[in-house]
C-alpha cells in the first residue's frame, strides 16, 4: 500500500470487514529491501537471551524456519564499557546470526529484573554487573556500533502493577521525549524504528499518548499488555490502536499465551513477542497445539506435554510425526526425551526449544491461513473450545528422579563379612 | 575369545611406541590413536549426535552406573539398546559401573562376591557383581564393554594391591563366562596392580591368557606420582600384546595424551575437555584460555587461531565471554564443541604424524607451542618421552 523509508516496507493485505471497525485480523508483509527478505505477519518475533534462542546455537537452529529475532539490548550491558559497542562489523556478526532479521528492543519482553526508576534523562537498566543508565545518546550509539536491522526506540516502561494516575502520564511524557531524542539518532543511521505507545492501565493516557506519537515519522509501533490484567486486554489494545495508522506494523509486548496472540491477532495487531516456547521448555513441555481446524473433537486437550511425566519414559515415538524440527525429524523418542529430563541433561532443551520453536511458527503460519481462507473467527472458536487455557505447571514441580536402582546389583540378603574396603 | 572387533595397525613410528590403527568396532571403524569423549548419561552434555558426526567422533562413551539408574536396564531392554535410545549410530565404550559406585555411593565395599553398595533409592544393600556388570552392559548394547575389575586407588599401598590384583582376575573370568554377546560386543580386560611392577607383570601375563579382543591399563590416573604413571603405562604397553588395542582409562589431559601416545597407547577417554568447557576454559595447542576471566573481553578472534570447529568460524572470544559470563547455556555448549574438535585434532594430528613417521618432531613441536619455555615442560613428560628416545630438551 504505501512505501515508506527505503529499508523497509510494510503493507497490509487485506480490509476490515465491517466498515466502522479499524481493528481486524490483518494479514500483512513487513519488508526489509536491501536485504531481499520478506516476513509475513501476523508474526512471533523469536525470542532471545544475550543473542541467541535459549539453549539453541546456530547449528541447533538449521532446520527453524524463523526469520526475525527480538533482541534485548539489556543482555549486552553487563560490562561497564561493552566490548560488543567495539567490535567494528555489526551486532549479526557478532552473534553469528547473519542469517536473521534482528528487532532491537532495550528490555526483555519478560521483563525478568525489575529496575531502578527511570528519570528523564535515562533509562535505568539492571546486569549482572550493576545498573547501567542508557540515555537517547548511548542509545545511539549503540544503534550505529549493531546496526540492527529495527529498533524500537527507549520508552519508559513501568514495572509497578499499579501505578497512579501521576506515573502513568510522566512515562507518556518521557517515552515522547526520548522518542524525540532516539529519533534524531535513527535518523543519522537511517535504522528503521518503531516507537512505543505508552498508557499503561489508562485508556486515556493510552489515547494521549497514541494521538502525539502518531505525529513522528516512524516505520511502526509497539504497545505494551505486559503484566497487565487479560481481562482489560481489549479495550487497552483498542484505546492504543483505534488512531494508529493502517499503514505501519503493530508490535504489542505482554501477549505471549497462544489465547492472547488471538487475541491480539483479532485486534490488528501484527508482531508478537515468541516467548512462549522458552516459557514451555523452560517448563519442560513441548508444544503440540494446533490452529485452523473449524470443527472441535470431543474433550479438551492440553496445548502442550509435559515430558516430565513418567508415562512417557516408554514411549518410544518422536513428540510429533508431522514436525520438521531436529528432535522430529531425526526421530528423537519421548522417551528420551523424558530421560534427558529426568538425568538434568541440557539435551533436553535443546531439543525441546527446537521443537517449541518451529510449532509456535507453525501455530503462527496457520494463524495466516486463518484469515486468508476467512475462517480465522471460526479456528478461534474451535481453539478456545478445544484446549485447555489454564496456566501449563512446570512439569519439574513435585518430581522425584526415577531411577531403576535394581539394574544396578543384587539386594544382599545375608549378613557378609567384613573385607577391605577401599 | 571370540572377538567383535579387528585392530589393524597402519604404521609404526620407528623412534618411539607409537602407532596409527584402525579398529574396527560393530558400528564402524575407529581410527587410532583415539579419544573418546564421555557421554555419561547417554549424551554428551549439551551436544547433537549431529555435531559429533561433524567432529568426526567415531566413538563415545556412556557410563553403565548412569545409564543402569537413568533409563535402567528394563527400559534400555524394551528400546533395543543405548544405540537406538540415544539415535546413535556409531561406537559407544561402556564402563563396568563399579568405579563410578565406589566414587558416588556410600557404603561401598568391595567383597569377592561383587562391590557391595547402598541403593541410591531406599539405602539397603545390593551388590554389583561382574555378572551383574555384563548383564547390565549386554542390555546397553555397547560396542566395548569392560570387565568388573577391583579397582584400587594408586595411592593404596600393602596388600591389597595384590588381593585386588589377583580378584581381577578371577572377576574377569566370572565376566567372560556371563557375557552373552561376545559376536557383537568386545569385553576388554582391565591390568591392575598399582604401581608395583611384578604385580603388573603377573596380571598381564594371567589376563593376556584370556584372550580378550583388547586390554586396558586400569588403577592409574588417580592423583599418584606422574612419574610412577608413566611407566606403569610403557611396563603395560611392552608386554601386552601388539595385535589388541590397548586403552589407558581416565585420560586426557593434552601433554598426557602425547606422552601416552609416545609409549604405545592407542585409546583414552576422560571428563576433563567437556567438563572444563562447561566452565568457560578452551583448550588450545598454546595452553588453555580461560573465558571466566575479563581478559578476552576485547578479543574478537576465534578461541583458537586455525581451528576450523564451527564455533572458531562463526564466534569471538568476546562474545563466547558474555555468554560464558551470564552461564548461557549456549556458551557452554560452544566450548564444548571446540574441546572436543581440539581433542580429535591432536589425536588426527598425532596419527597423520605417525604415518608420515614424523612423530617426534610432532612431539617436540606441540611442547614448544604448548608449554612455551623449556624449562615449563614437566619433568615426568621429558623422562618419559626420553625412554622412547625423543629428547625434549634438544
Amino acid at each position: 500500500m504505501h512505501k515508506m523509508s527505503g529499508t523497509v516496507s510494510f503493507a497490509c493485505l487485506n480490509e476490515s470487514k465491517n466498515a466502522t471497525s479499524k481493528l481486524y485480523p490483518r494479514r500483512g508483509t513487513l519488508q526489509f529491501i536491501q536485504k531481499n527478505k520478506t516476513i509475513q505477519t501476523p508474526a512471533c518475533l523469536a525470542y532471545t537471551v544475550r543473542g541467541a534462542i535459549p539453549h539453541l546455537i546456530v547449528e541447533n537452529t538449521k532446520d527453524l524456519p524463523v526469520d526475525m529475532y527480538h533482541l534485548s539490548l539489556e543482555h549486552f550491558l553487563e560490562e561497564k564499557d561493552p566490548s560488543s559497542l567495539k567490535y567494528p562489523h555489526g551486532l549479526h556478526k557478532y552473534i553469528n546470526q547473519e542469517g536473521k532479521l534482528l528487532f532491537c528492543d532495550l528490555r526483555d519482553p519478560q521483563r525478568k529484573k525489575l529496575t531502578s526508576p527511570n528519570t528523564n534523562k535515562f533509562l535505568n537498566v539492571d546486569t549482572h554487573g550493576g545498573t547501567r543508565q542508557v540515555t537517547p545518546d548511548f542509545w545511539g550509539k549503540i544503534l550505529k556500533a549493531y546496526r540492527p536491522d529495527m529498533a524500537n526506540v527507549m520508552h519508559d516502561t513501568i514495572d509497578d502493577k499499579a501505578p497512579g494516575k501521576k506515573r502513568i502520564r510522566k512515562s507518556v511524557d518521557r517515552s515522547l521525549l526520548w522518542l524525540d531524542a532516539c529519533l534524531e539518532h535513527a535518523k543519522e543511521t537511517s535504522t528503521p524504528v518503531f516507537a512505543s505507545v505508552a498508557g499503561h492501565t489508562s485508556e486515556e493516557e493510552r489515547r494521549r499518548s497514541t494521538a502525539e506519537t502518531i505525529k513522528r515519522d516512524v516505520q511502526g509501533f509497539s504497545l505494551d499488555l505486559f503484566g497487565m490484567d487479560p481481562a482489560n486486554f481489549d479495550t487497552l489494545l483498542q484505546a492504543s490502536m483505534d488512531q494508529l495508522p493502517v499503514d505501519k506494523p503493530r508490535l504489542a509486548y505482554g501477549l505471549i499465551y497462544p489465547e492472547h496472540i488471538l487475541l491480539g491477532v483479532r485486534q490488528g495487531v501484527d508482531l508478537f513477542d515468541g516467548s512462549y516456547p522458552q516459557k514451555m521448555t523452560d517448563r519442560g513441555r513441548a508444544i503440540t497445539m494446533k490452529f485452523g481446524s473449524t470443527s472441535a473433537q470431543d474433550g479438551k486437550q492440553d496445548k502442550s506435554l509435559n515430558l516430565w511425566d513418567r508415562k512417557y519414559a516408554r514411549v518410544f515415538e518422536p513428540l510429533d510425526k508431522s514436525c520438521g524440527c531436529y528432535a522430529c525429524k531425526n526421530g528423537q523418542t519421548k522417551a528420551y526425551i523424558h530421560h534427558l529430563l529426568n538425568a538434568h541433561e541440557m539435551l533436553a532443551s535443546i531439543f525441546l526449544m527446537g521443537h517449541n520453536v518451529y510449532q509456535m511458527n507453525e501455530f503462527m503460519q496457520d494463524i495466516r491461513h486463518s484469515i486468508d481462507t476467512d475462517t480465522f473467527d471460526l479456528a478461534t472458536k474451535t481453539f478456545m473450545s478445544q484446549y485447555n487455557h489454564d496456566k501449563e505447571p512446570d512439569g519439574a514441580v513435585g518430581h522425584e528422579d526415577e531411577i531403576d536402582a535394581e539394574a544396578l546389583g543384587v539386594t544382599v540378603k545375608k549378613k557378609r563379612t567384613l573385607s577391605y574396603s577401599t | 575369545m571370540k572377538s567383535a572387533l579387528t585392530f589393524e595397525t597402519v604404521a609404526t613410528c620407528s623412534t618411539t611406541k607409537a602407532r596409527a590403527s584402525i579398529m574396527t568396532l560393530p558400528h564402524g571403524p575407529v581410527n587410532t590413536p583415539v579419544f573418546m569423549p564421555v557421554g555419561t548419561q547417554g549424551t554428551l552434555k549439551g551436544v547433537t549426535n549431529h555435531q559429533l558426526k561433524d567432529l568426526n567422533c567415531q566413538i563415545m562413551l556412556n557410563n553403565t552406573y548412569h545409564l543402569g539408574l537413568k533409563p535402567g536396564k528394563d527400559i534400555l531392554d524394551a528400546v533395543g539398546g543405548t544405540h537406538k535410545f540415544q539415535q546413535w549410530d556409531s561406537n559407544i565404550l561402556t564402563d563396568s559401573g563399579g568405579f563410578q559406585m565406589v566414587s558416588l555411593l556410600k557404603l561401598a565395599e568391595i567383597t569377592e562376591e561383587g562391590v557391595q553398595f547402598a541403593s541410591p533409592h531406599d539405602g539397603s544393600l545390593m551388590m554389583l557383581t561382574p555378572e551383574h556388570s555384563i548383564a547390565l552392559q549386554n542390555s546397553i548394547g555397547s560396542d566395548i564393554l569392560m570387565q568388573l575389575d577391583d579397582v584400587v586407588s594408586s595411592l593404596t599401598t600393602g596388600p591389597r594391591v595384590e588381593e585386588a590384583m589377583w580378584r581381577s582376575i578371577r572377576w574377569l573370568d566370572r565376566c567372560i563366562k556371563a557375557h552373552t554377546r561376545p559376536h557383537d560386543q568386545n569385553l576388554f580386560a582391565i591390568i591392575q596392580g598399582g604401581l608395583n611392577r611384578d604385580l603388573r607383570r603377573k596380571c598381564v601375563e594371567e589376563m593376556a591368557k584370556r584372550d580378550t579382543p583388547g586390554y586396558a591399563v586400569g588403577g592409574l590416573s588417580g592423583g599418584e606420582e606422574k612419574n610412577e604413571f608413566w611407566q606403569i603405562v610403557s611396563l603395560c604397553t611392552d608386554l601386552l600384546p601388539k595385535n589388541k588395542p590397548i586403552y589407558c582409562m581416565g585420560v586426557g589431559y593434552a601433554e598426557d595424551l602425547v606422552v601416552c601416545v609416545a609409549l604405545g597407547v592407542d585409546m583414552f577417554d576422560c571428563v576433563y575437555p567437556t567438563r572444563t568447557a562447561r566452565f568457560g576454559n578452551a583448550l588450545t595447542m598454546n595452553g588453555i584460555v580461560s573465558l571466566k576471566t575479563g581478559k578476552h573481553s576485547g578479543d574478537f578472534g576465534p578461541l583458537e587461531e586455525g581451528c576450523d570447529c564451527s564455533t572458531c568460524k562463526n564466534y569471538t572470544r568476546s562474545y563466547l565471554r558474555v555468554l560464558i559470563a551470564s552461564k548461557e547455556t549456549t556458551g557452554c555448549h560452544l566450548v564444548t564443541v571446540h574441546n572436543v574438535a581440539f581433542q580429535l585434532r591432536l589425536m588426527n594430528a598425532m596419527r597423520q604424524a605417525i604415518i608420515k613417521d614424523e612423530f617426534p618432531a610432532f612431539v617436540k613441536q606441540f611442547f614448544a607451542g604448548y608449554f612455551g619455555d623449556k624449562s615449563s615442560y614437566p619433568e615426568w613428560t621429558v623422562a618419559a618421552l626420553k625412554s622412547v628416545n625423543i629428547d625434549l630438551t634438544k
